[in-house]
């Protein structure tokens, strides 16, 4: 074991059938391997991509794949490499706005930022951020005191 | 013509051409047994418990080379499978594996025998199936078939709701092109090339040979290249019977109960050509001082197999049959022929250190003793199968195996109660064969209500049994590592195997001389129901050569002398 760890992202194509989420996690739970992000969606009838992401040793990862690789529902599996793929990421978060400073501070970072209003009360606001993951942990640690619900989508990533 | 997903089931079988499965029917899957009492042509044998179905199943693949069809219902039938499959799984035993399951609309509402079987399954597959229509009935299970046999083998299990049973459909579709599309890997002439250099330019190759060369048939190819490069064949104990034991290049079984020829081999060894084996620890010893000298070349059919456990300098990553074969080729080109190299005297001096030093008449009986007595009297088609533990150690040791899937034992998982039902699925497979299961009195008990079996069905087998009152390989750890503290190991004097067996329909032998051995072991053998011999044996006797967990390959325990020795 090297003992060194590295952030990897996987794309996979899998076949849309119950339990394939099943079968794909239990390959890192049972290496106690914490999978950072996982997003799924269809791209074309009865096959979805699945984008994981999670650290782990180099050899660990070339093993996961491999088993992830002979899994009859899984039809490819391929690493991006993060220098050479675009990855992005939505969150959609709730900021508390208690008075017009506050609002104005909020409004000004958001729009900085490229963010987009979806939703706005006197004592909220709502708003989507798209980016790179670290461009929206970016944001939110900006505007941590303000920000008190987020919902992540986790990373989607195409390679170059 | 309308059909039902019960008649589907049936079918699907028949044109797999079984003729020979194994069950324990209740609510969930009686509709299918329904059919099946219409089906003669399959002959159908009833377990006693759903572990040794399946047992029964792996035990039929693995004597046929064909894939073990079990049958079971839902809930506590599925979950009692679950060992059976598991160890089949660890294996790379092909089975077709068939339970109950509740209606479609009460599963996950926790109905009566309703186990959560789908979610069960999966960790020990290489996949499995839940058709929620009738329609996807003869796909499904032909894909099972495939998927079982195709590539590294292993089991597929299909769950059959009760109503996709009982649906009917107006016409069937039975699929006769291959629908699991699955393309053998094979390596490129370049690197098998490579391979052919390196083995020509090694002073000590060795070739450890594992179960893969006897799943893909590849014994006459190994052989033939051994033979060609004058190098000496260890096996790992799946591998056992891959070449025969009185092949003059065959030094005999690496690894913990190892013979010593064949661990120093390994580490003497300046090149290891691996074949179909996926380096358990109990075959390596101490990873990072296995073949310490030697540069690695893995034949491999799985690739998650390669670089797991030992990082070859070279994968060929294909079927080894296909790969020994070019491999040899090859070779034969780039050289006119094998030279002798420089293992040929030391293989000669590491053969002297097989040597057992046993008292073979002592009483009570060496368990050695019984153990070689019965490979004196097998037949080369004839099959052993083991219990785990001491006796299964012993039996590597001492049995001599001349052909492969004559040798059937729980390698991967070390299941115990796995010899007696696995050796009724291999009479199955092979009614002509003598089928004798290794046993040990802890394993015995624990798969012993699968005797009846092969007495109702007429499937004699023998159950030669090691009985020293302990769990013996325990005891023998407790012995040698924690200061002879026998924490928990011993069963006690009060139960009386043989009459257990009787009680079942089967006959108990009581054996405590050395000198009765032989002619007991001769009555069972042509007895025509099965048997059961209670060998009296040494109860401290330790299975040597020992490795230590852990160690390298030659850090054998010393010898202690124990009665006998």
């Amino acid at each position: 074991m090297s003992g060194d760890v590295d952030a990897f992202i996987l794309s996979l194509t899998v076949e849309d059938k119950p339990g394939v989420m099943e079968r794909i996690s239990r390959i890192f739970a049972r290496r106690s391997i914490n999978i950072d992000s996982i997003t799924v969606g269809r791209i074309s009838p009865g096959i979805s991509r699945i984008i994981l992401s999670f650290k782990t040793e180099l050899d660990e990862a070339k093993f996961v794949s491999s088993l992830l690789r002979k899994m009859f529902l899984v039809k490819s599996v391929d690493r991006l490499d993060p220098d050479n793929s675009v990855t992005r990421e939505l969150a959609i978060v709730k900021f508390k706005t208690p008075d017009r400073e506050a609002k104005l501070q909020v409004l000004k970072v958001l729009d900085e930022m490229g963010a987009r209003i979806l939703y706005t009360e006197l004592s909220y606001i709502i708003a989507e951020l798209t980016g790179s993951p670290s461009r929206i942990d970016e944001v939110l640690s900006k505007l941590s005191p303000y920000a008190f619900e987020f919902a992540r989508s986790g990373i989607a990533a195409i390679n170059l | 013509m309308k059909m039902k997903g019960t008649e589907i089931v049936v079918e699907s079988l028949k044109r797999h051409k079984v003729d020979v499965m194994f069950g324990l029917p209740g609510g969930a899957i009686m509709p299918v047994y329904d059919v099946l009492y219409d089906t003669p042509e399959i002959k159908h044998i009833l377990g006693r418990h759903e572990q040794g179905v399946a047992h029964m199943a792996d035990g039929y693949a693995r004597a046929s080379g064909k894939p073990g069809v079990l049958m079971v219902t839902s809930g506590p039938g599925a979950t009692n499978t679950i060992t059976g499959i598991a160890t089949a799984y660890m294996d790379s035993s092909p089975l077709v594996s068939f339970a109950g399951q509740v209606p479609t609309h009460l599963i996950g509402k926790d109905a009566f025998q309703e186990t959560d079987v789908f979610s069960l399954m999966i960790p020990i597959t290489k996949m499995n199936f839940l058709p929620k229509k009738t329609e996807e009935l003869p796909a499904t299970i032909k894909l099972a078939f495939e998927i079982a046999t195709k590539g590294r083998p292993g089991p597929v299990h299909i769950d059959l709701p009760r109503d996709v049973q009982l649906g009917e459909v107006s016409s069937v579709f039975y699929p006769t092109e291959d629908l699991y599309n699955y393309s053998l890997p094979e390596p490129s002439l370049e690197r098998i090339r490579q391979a052919a250099e390196m083995l020509l330019s090694a002073q000590y190759p060795v070739i450890l040979a594992g179960g893969g060369v006897i799943i893909s048939g590849a014994s006459t190819e190994l052989a033939a290249l051994a033979e060609f490069l004058w190098a000496p064949i260890v096996t790992t104990l799946m591998g056992k019977g891959c070449i025969p034991a009185d092949h003059p290049l065959y030094l005999g079984h690496v690894g913990m109960h190892g013979l010593k020829s064949a661990n120093y081999a390994i580490q003497e060894a300046d090149l290891v050509l691996a074949v179909g084996t996926r380096f358990s620890d109990r075959t390596t010893g101490k990873v990072s001082e296995f073949a310490p000298k030697a540069r690695i070349i893995h034949v491999e059919i799985d690739e998650s197999e390669i670089g797991k456990i030992i990082k070859p300098q070279l994968a060929l990553l294909g079927d080894a049959k296909r790969v020994l074969s070019r491999l040899l080729e090859v070779l034969q080109k780039l050289s006119k022929k094998g030279r002798k190299n420089a293992w040929s005297e030391r293989m000669n001096q590491l053969k002297q250190l097989d040597s057992f030093d046993i008292d073979w008449d002592a009483t009570p009986i060496r368990p050695e003793r019984v153990v070689k007595e019965i490979s004196d009297l097998l037949k080369k088609d004839d099959i052993v199968t083991t219990e785990v533990g001491q006796c299964q150690m012993f039996a590597t040791l001492y049995i001599k195996t001349y052909k492969p899937r004559r040798f059937i034992t729980s390698g991967g998982l070390g299941t115990m109660g796995f010899g007696l039902p696995a050796a009724i699925g291999a009479k199955a497979a092979s009614p002509d064969s003598v089928v004798v299961d290794v046993a040990g009195d802890g394993s015995y008990i624990m798969t012993c209500n699968s005797l009846p079996v092969s007495v109702e069905h007429r499937l004699p087998i023998v159950v030669a049994i090691l009985d020293n009152r302990y769990l013996g390989m325990v005891r023998q750890w407790q012995e040698l590592f924690m200061d002879k503290r026998y924490s928990h190991v011993y069963l006690g004097e009060r139960t009386d195997l043989t009459t257990v067996a009787e009680g079942f329909g089967a006959r108990g032998i009581v054996v405590t001389r050395p000198t009765e051995i032989r002619e007991a072991l001769q009555e069972a053998f042509k007895s025509d129901t099965s048997t059961v011999i209670d060998f009296m044996v040494e109860r401290e006797a330790n299975v040597f050569p020992m490795v230590p967990a852990g160690a390298a390959l030659t850090e054998f325990v010393e010898m202690k002398k124990t009665r006998g020795e």
